[in-house]
């Protein structure tokens, strides 16, 4: 078992776990697994268990492009079909 | 988001919406003593030796200073026993020594501006350390992160759910079906090659809650 990392440690690190997104957001687990399941936070799987894994920057300026999607009124429907056709969308 | 020690989170998650931790809820004070000897020993400053004595092995980290009055009875009595460790900072409703440990610990949650720090009056005595904003939500929605993901469980996270649930404050953030699902992780988790820590983890605050409680009977507090 490994010790959680330093909020140092993870805001210089190319990979996080949705648990040190959480962190670094401030925004609900359920929220991002939710987005992670609707295909708006794209993640990558690595090691045995097949651990989801996020890029740092990537997932941080996304979150925050929905939630600004969010607060001008969008629903996640029209969210996903925005960045979809951006070619963000997973 | 601060780094918080464990003790800090479980003292932000275990205290009433006023911020107090009263003896109506022995336990939850008891894993607060547990939480600062899980504290330390997670920070490599005191190791847990054969018939859960501990005894100190590093110098106590800037970080920590809040521990200080636990870590120097540690370093002072050697190796103790953590059930002694526990005693010395609980003993019912007038503790000053649970008192002072207890408001060390919220005055740095204090300064953080997580808690908002409240009494004790002219008497002294515990003070009351209300979360402010989301430090609460942040602490527990990480764990949920960390504990409902199927994914390796960090040290903290497992130690921190022990606390929570044996202090009896885990059904205020966790709904029925995951805390059943929590509780079978950490069971599976206890029983498998990397889990040693969190099997002794659940041991000791498992002894610590029952010891305690009974010595509250006998002294009849």
């Amino acid at each position: 078992m490994s010790r959680q990392r330093s909020l140092e440690v993870i805001q210089q690190a190319e990979y996080v776990t949705i648990g040190e997104l959480v962190r670094l957001t401030g925004v609900r687990y359920s929220t991002l697994k939710f987005y992670t399941e609707e295909g708006l936070l794209p993640f990558e799987q690595a090691e045995e268990n097949l651990t989801r894994r996020y890029r740092r920057q990537e997932s941080i300026q996304r979150i925050q492009e929905i939630r600004d999607l969010r607060a001008a009124g969008r629903s996640v429907p029209e969210i996903k079909a925005l960045l979809c056709s951006a070619g963000g969308g997973s | 988001m601060n780094d918080l020690s464990l003790v800090q989170q479980y003292l932000l998650c275990a205290v009433s919406d006023g911020g107090k931790l009263t003896s109506l809820h022995s336990e939850r004070m008891i894993c607060f003593l547990a939480g600062g000897l899980l504290t330390l020993e997670l920070a490599g400053c005191v190791a847990a030796e054969g018939k859960k004595k501990v005894s100190a092995t590093a110098p106590l980290p800037e970080g920590l200073a809040y521990l200080r009055p636990m870590y120097d009875f540690i370093v002072k009595k050697g190796p103790v026993a953590a059930e002694k460790v526990a005693e010395e900072f609980y003993s019912g409703m007038t503790s000053k020594k649970f008192d002072q440990l207890f408001n060390a610990v919220g005055e740095s949650l204090a300064a953080l501006g997580l808690a908002e720090a409240a009494g004790p009056g002219l008497l002294g005595g515990r003070k009351s350390f209300k979360p402010v904003g989301k430090a609460v939500d942040q602490v527990v929605e990480t764990l949920r992160a960390e504990l409902l993901e199927d994914a390796p469980i960090t040290e903290d996270a497992a130690a921190l759910a022990v606390l929570l649930d044996q202090g009896g404050c885990i059904k205020a953030y966790f709904s029925p079906y995951e805390q059943k699902s929590i509780r079978e992780k950490l069971k599976a988790l206890s029983k498998s090659e990397t889990g040693k820590l969190v099997e002794d983890m659940m041991y000791f605050v498992e002894d610590l809650v029952s010891v305690m409680a009974a010595l509250t009977v006998l002294n009849g507090m």
